[in-house]
């Protein structure tokens, strides 16, 4: 661990990176491009979150333990995230989303 | 203390620093699955609600949601210098360092608020207190709701790591902090950072994702 | 016999028991040990008061009408009943007391990484369960201890206390296994490889995982209960669009992983009981260790098989069905690995290997009945009813009772230094065994038949199985307690113990009963694993310090 640390200028390189990131994911949010934008966004944040964990907190100069629990954590929340949404997408028997009272009115006989 | 003295328990510093940067990960991860279940939820209403959620992001001011996301980049930026001061035994620049990071999340909390009040105003109120006219959808209300719960969530981490951060300024003016011992300075600051990647995804989330 | 434990020379150091007196050298202590028992306090004592809520509701039970309370408390009395047995009793109950008090010493350590944080746990704990006491006082919640929304947000009993205490515990839990993690992770006496842990550290391990990063989601959904349930602000509300099948994948997203978080560590007691009691190694060391992270990973992805009739969609409905069943593979392995320890042991029939024998038939009885469940059609028929409760009751509670009360007699002699009386204990535990089944197994029937479960009343011909219910359920409550007795007169009447009353190898036993509150005279250097039986008892201790101690 007590290896070398980065110096002033990495963390420098790293933070203009992050803006420079930002700037590009603001400016590609204008782009018709419909659904593909919302892809875009999110890579550019897992990007983003990426180079702040593993610069700005040190993670790539970690020992192996350090770097298993933030990554078994993000992996269960992506789990969390992937299966639960799958429902809503995937419902086939029962309506997608809540419909207003005036919609679900009684349908039977 | 401030993790000078060896505790009994350790044979090492390096054990103990180990055993402190594990904690603080696993605190980390822990919120990390806190935020995630929110995230499960953004993510299966907009599946519900797709149309709608986009008329609400695009309803949302930009401009600050924006602003923030670099005010908070910087803020995380200022903060990982301070550890860098530390080793490189440049103490004295740490408070300063730290004060600006505070600046920075107190101004992110302004405009936050700033934000908020906008959305008041105009009747967009979290839950069964929804009063805006435009948007009567269900999914803007769903969205709003979750934009209130998860910003709200996230501003609570902001003033907690404003408060570590000010508790550790104090500390850094007694030039506590030392190229061997500074664990406690970093784990603050992984704190901090936590906090920023956080608004990393809600800003596409509540400001970009329009598509 | 050990020529080595009664040489204990009268150590200068006092036992961690007599290591500074007053209630102050109590509450401020920061010795895992002394931290374990006052969690053994509480949690014995909120065990007692889920007991009376369960004898409440089973008396309430004997006839198919009114009996000796209205509906109403009914409802919230099995609430309370839930909620004090899972939050109160049965997370906390083994990582917290034996957890504790074991697992340093397990680990050649003095103490645990963060002894400060540990005694903050047990405030947080304290203060969780005085919160959710006085939901109860005040009126208790009537909404099952699931909390399902759209019910929990409307109904006008005491929510917001109940889940404001549960949402305390969690910080309890969370500080705990950071604990343990950090502990496993620093703190292993040299030689003691990854490989060379004993296995109820890495079910301790595995819990903690769980704990860690289950907890959170509960404590985020718990609080979108409650400020949806004070001020409206509902993100599950159906009257805003929200959808309370979300609520459910939250809730169990903790939940389902939290009956891991009991049944892990009840393995891991298991994994030691055996070995001791056969004397003889772990069919396969690598298998149970390498299972309990195979069920934390599995677990977690298993939550919507209670979401069968929820609503879910198909799609999510299979994938959770089928990887609900990796968890049966896992825990087999686990039951092979156990039975297949005791083939040629020399086996010692004490109280805590009975208590294996209890736990291995629930335990195998609930876990098939488990896959069947998992099953979507069979969950159709079953869901909701009785057989539903006597499922969970059978692996979670019957595995979790019965390994704890295989750990408070196992471990007994190391935390206080004496022995209960073996008779009594024999007897108890076959008398828990047996009221536990006659408790519970009636209700697999009347679920089969169609009983739902949580309601207050029931046709007149469910009558005599339901009699057959409350009867075991007074047996065991009486059984319970001669356990429980039996070891709270051997505290002050139980023979002195010596350091190493079961001859076993784990590490734990190399200090004196009751350890110093260093846990060790030396620090332990091992060079041997916990299971050796190959070699003697004095030999094995040998090799666990360093060799200059043994030439002296």
């Amino acid at each position: 661990m007590e290896t070398r640390h980065p110096s002033f200028w990495h963390y420098g390189i790293v933070y203009v990176a992050l803006m420079g990131l930002a700037v590009l994911s603001f400016g590609l949010s204008f782009l018709p491009i419909g659904g593909w934008q919302d892809a875009i966004a999110i890579l550019i944040g897992a990007l983003k979150a990426l180079l702040v964990a593993a610069y700005f907190m040190h993670l790539v100069e970690q020992r192996f333990a350090n770097r298993l629990v933030p990554s078994v954590a993000v992996a269960l929340a992506v789990i969390l995230v992937v299966i639960t949404t799958l429902d809503p997408i995937t419902r086939k028997t029962f309506p997608r989303a809540p419909m207003p009272l005036e919609a679900s009115a009684p349908v039977g006989p | 203390m401030n993790g000078h003295r060896l505790a009994e328990q350790f044979s090492t510093f390096a054990k103990q620093d180990h055993a402190a940067r594990l904690g603080m990960w696993g605190f980390l991860g822990s919120e990390v699955t806190l935020f995630g279940g929110l995230f499960a939820l953004y993510a299966a209403y907009r599946a519900m609600y797709g149309h709608e959620f986009v008329a609400a992001v695009g309803h949302n001011n930009l401009a600050i949601g924006t602003i923030n996301t670099l005010i908070l980049l910087t803020s995380s930026f200022t903060v990982a210098l301070t550890v860098w001061a530390a080793r490189a035994a440049r103490s004295k620049l740490i408070a300063p360092l730290l004060g600006l990071t505070i600046l920075l999340g107190c101004v992110f909390l302004l405009l936050k608020g700033i934000e908020w009040s906008q959305h008041f105003h105009q009747g967009i109120l979290p839950g069964l207190h929804y009063r805006n006219r435009e948007m009567q959808e269900f999914g803007a209300k769903v969205f709003f709701t979750l934009y209130f719960i998860m910003t709200g969530l996230h501003a609570i981490h902001v003033v907690i790591g404003i408060a570590v951060l000010g508790w550790f300024a104090v500390q850094a003016g007694r030039r506590l902090y030392t190229p061997e011992h500074h664990v406690t300075l970093e784990m603050a600051t992984l704190y901090w950072h936590l906090v920023d990647i956080v608004w990393i995804f809600l800003w596409p989330a509540f400001y970009l994702m329009r598509g | 016999m050990s020529a080595a434990a009664p040489a204990a020379q009268n150590s200068p150091a006092p036992d961690y028991l007599h290591d500074g007196s007053g209630i102050a050298s109590w509450l401020l202590t920061r010795d895992h040990k002394r931290i374990a028992i006052m969690f053994y306090v509480l949690i014995v004592t909120f065990l007692f008061l889920g007991g009376i809520f369960a004898l409440v509701l089973r008396t309430e039970l004997l006839t198919p009408e009114r009996t000796i309370i209205d509906a109403t408390t009914y409802n919230r009395m099995f609430t309370m009943h839930g909620v004090t047995m899972v939050w109160l009793f049965m997370i906390p109950a083994i990582p917290n007391i034996f957890g504790n008090f074991v697992l340093p010493p397990m680990l050649g350590a003095k103490d645990l990484a963060f002894p400060r944080l540990n005694l903050a746990s047990l405030y947080v704990y304290a203060i969780g369960a005085i919160v959710v006491l006085a939901g109860m006082v005040a009126g208790g919640a009537d909404t099952g201890w699931t909390f399902y929304v759209p019910y929990s947000a409307e109904t006008k009993t005491a929510v917001a206390p109940v889940v404001a205490g549960i949402f305390i515990l969690g910080f309890s839990s969370i500080f705990t296994a950071i604990n343990f993690i950090a502990t496993v992770h620093t703190l292993r006496a040299e030689g003691i490889s990854w490989m060379r842990m004993p296995l109820f550290a890495w079910g301790i391990y595995a819990t903690s995982i769980i704990m860690l990063l289950a907890t959170p989601v509960l404590a985020l959904v718990l609080v979108l209960v409650a400020i949806d349930h004070l001020f409206g602000f509902g993100v599950f509300n159906p009257a805003i669009g929200g959808d309370p099948v979300l609520f459910q994948h939250l809730f169990w997203f903790y939940s389902h992983p939290a009956v891991y978080i009991m049944v892990l560590p009840a393995m891991g007691v298991i994994s030691e009981v055996v070995p001791t009691f056969a004397h003889r190694r772990p069919a396969s060391y690598t298998a149970i260790a390498i299972s309990s992270l195979g069920i934390a990973f599995v677990g977690f992805l298993s939550w919507g098989h209670h979401l069968f009739v929820a609503g879910m969609s198909e799609l999510d409905a299979g994938i959770f069905g089928g990887l609900s069943m990796f968890v049966a593979i896992f825990s087999a392995i686990k039951v092979f690995a156990w039975t297949g320890t005791l083939y040629k042991g020399s086996i010692a029939f004490r109280t805590p290997l009975l208590y294996f024998f209890g736990f291995l038939f629930l335990f195998i009885f609930g876990g098939m009945t488990g896959v069947a469940v998992a099953t979507q059609g069979l969950d159709v028929h079953w869901h909701d009813t009785y057989f539903i409760v006597a499922h969970f009751h059978f692996i979670m509670v019957g595995g979790t009772i019965t390994a704890f009360l295989a750990a408070a007699h196992y471990w007994f002699p190391k935390m206080f230094g004496r022995m209960y009386s073996e008779r009594v204990g024999l007897l108890a535990s076959a008398a828990v065994f047996i009221g536990f089944f006659f408790t519970f197994f009636p209700q697999f029937l009347l679920g089969n038949l169609g009983m739902p479960r949580r309601y207050y009343a029931y046709p007149a011909h469910f009558q005599f199985l339901n009699v057959l219910s409350t009867g075991g359920a007074w047996l065991l409550g009486s059984a319970m307690l001669l356990a429980l007795g039996n070891l709270v007169v051997a505290l002050k009447y139980g023979k002195p113990a010596t350091a190493n009353p079961w001859h076993s190898r784990s590490y734990e036993w190399l200090s004196a009963s009751p350890p110093i509150t260093h846990n060790f005279e030396e620090t332990p250097v091992i060079r041997r694993d916990p299971y050796c039986y190959v070699l003697s008892e004095h030999e094995s201790r040998e090799r666990s310090f360093p060799p200059s101690e043994t030439a002296a």
